[in-house]
């Protein structure tokens, strides 16, 4: 009788760990992608001419000054690389990482300047304004 | 023992033996008949009626397959598996909510649905035990019950006890969950997850080799233990309690096995559809599944999982071509679907009655054949003196 209660609850912790680890690497994240001005310690890095983004093995997203796209990420670990071009289209330079996002909530703005000037702050946790 | 039925088979011209195919599987033949007439009539291509079988039979073939083990232990066609797929769905709400993306996410609602599947599944069972011999009906009402309970839980629990914190899931008044939840996160996650094209024909592996899983262990199941025991209480109740089979534990368990493998089922079917109807999408379910599978030519006492892909191809072929052909011959798609539904329900009602005749007919040839037994026993005691 105990062997089987021990069984059965060994079965119930290994479906409760089983659970937790699904809700950790499935935990879905909206990445905003952002090419705008950014400001930071009195500097302004301004937006790329035109930048080639891929997160993970998504398809490449093209941001031109001013855009905002997003993808849905799953999980907390991503890949991010940048492709950055000139007015002329001409590639000027890339920069690839790997990185976590930090913070609370589900939608994190990442900065391509920032990231582009391998800024720290370069993303954080995103809050829709509220109307 | 194998080699005599093969023998019995074989017995008879070629047109004799079809005559016995078709007397003994009516319904698929019905079918086939049906189908054979309405596909011209649609003009649907074949690459288009095997692309959407392909789809259908990988949507639905899993929920049809949680029927069989009750039927092995005598539980008839488990109409209580609409409890299950509630659980599925439940499941399937906390995914959204907790916005769980892909096959994490659709593992997690089974995992989820598990717990709840066990208890639904062991209430039914126990409720069942009180009601033998009249499984089906009782299943039938109490699936209707739990519905009720089901709607006071999502309707009004949800959003104010239960904590649903995704705003686009709660109705404007601030709790309960909307009518209609977007599975955008977990749609179709198995089917494309490893994507095969097949002479133009998209086929959802994954999902495929899902349900080979749970026929392989259908299979090992009828040979255990457990297995044989529900074949035994199936045959005869009253002999397995004599042979020191716990008749009523048995059967609860061939229920709850049911009702699990109904909640995953209807998980399945839900990533395949993409979009969950919160307060519908359970309830066809049960009836669906047993139409599907007494197309398949099993009966409310005999299923194998051959009559599970028979009863989806054949059911769901009626879905595809019936409007279609009614648009192309009567010039109403809607003339076509009320047939398809009548045709389609008429069959289970078919299936039952052919199988409450079948039963009744082998119980007067049994009684005839013992009232017979005096005489003729006699006669030959005479012809041998």
């Amino acid at each position: 009788m105990n062997r089987k209660l021990l069984i059965r609850s060994a079965v119930v912790l290994v479906l409760i760990m089983v659970a937790v680890f699904l809700f950790i690497i499935g935990k879905g994240y909206t990445l905003l992608l952002d090419n705008k001005d950014f400001e930071y310690g009195g500097k302004t890095y301004e937006a790329f001419e035109m930048v080639k983004v891929r997160v993970d093995r998504e398809e490449p997203i093209e941001l031109y000054p001013r855009d905002r796209d997003m993808v849905m990420v799953s999980g907390k670990a991503h890949t991010i690389g940048i492709t950055v071009y000139n007015k002329n289209y001409d590639e000027i330079g890339t920069r690839e990482l790997k990185f976590r996002l930090k913070g609370k909530g589900s939608m994190f703005l990442l900065s391509m300047p920032a990231f582009g000037a391998e800024l720290e702050p370069w993303f954080a946790p995103f809050k829709t304004p509220e109307l | 023992m194998k080699n005599n039925k093969k023998n019995k088979k074989n017995v008879g011209t070629p047109w004799e033996r079809f005559k016995r195919l078709i007397i003994a599987y009516p319904v698929p033949a019905l079918f086939i008949v049906i189908s054979v007439l309405a596909i011209p009539a649609s003009g649907f291509s074949i690459g288009y009626l095997v692309q959407e079988l392909s789809t259908r039979l990988a949507r639905n073939s899993f929920l049809v397959l949680s029927l069989i083990v009750p039927i092995i232990a005598g539980m008839g066609l488990n109409f209580g598996m609409t409890l299950g797929a509630m659980a599925g769905q439940i499941g399937l709400i906390f995914v959204t909510d907790w916005n769980i993306i892909g096959m994490p996410g659709l593992f997690l609602a089974m995992i989820i649905s598990l717990p709840l599947s066990i208890l639904f599944g062991y209430a039914t069972g126990k409720i069942l035990n009180k009601a033998k011999g009249r499984e089906m009906v009782t299943g039938f009402i109490l699936a209707f019950f739990a519905n009720g309970i089901y709607q006071l839980v999502v309707l009004y629990g949800m959003g104010s006890i239960i904590k649903i914190g995704n705003e686009a899931l709660v109705l404007s008044r601030g709790y309960g969950i909307r009518n209609a939840v977007n599975l955008v996160n977990v749609r179709q996650a198995m089917d494309r997850l490893i994507p095969v094209k097949f002479l133009g024909i998209n086929i959802p592996l994954a999902t495929f080799l899902f349900i080979a899983l749970l026929c392989f262990f259908i299979l090992w199941f009828k040979k255990t233990k457990l297995g044989q025991d529900m074949r035994a209480i199936g045959q005869d109740m009253e002999v397995a309690e004599a042979a020191g089979i716990a008749v009523e534990k048995t059967r609860i368990i061939a229920i709850v096995i049911s009702t699990v493998l109904a909640g995953i089922g209807q998980v399945v079917y839900m990533q395949n559809m993409g979009t969950l109807n919160t307060y519908n999408s359970h309830e066809q379910i049960g009836m669906f599944s047993i139409a599907a599978i007494l197309i398949g030519g099993a009966t409310v006492s005999e299923a194998k999982i051959r009559n599970v892909f028979l009863g989806v191809v054949l059911f769901h072929l009626m879905f595809i071509v019936s409007p279609m052909a009614g648009k192309n011959l009567i010039g109403s798609a809607m003339l076509g679907e009320y047939f398809r539904v009548f045709v389609s329900y008429g069959v289970i009602s078919i299936a039952l009655v052919l199988h409450a005749w079948k039963r009744l007919k082998e119980r007067e040839r049994a009684r005839a054949g013992l009232g017979l037994q005096g005489p003729s026993v006699g006669a030959a005691q005479e012809i041998e003196a």
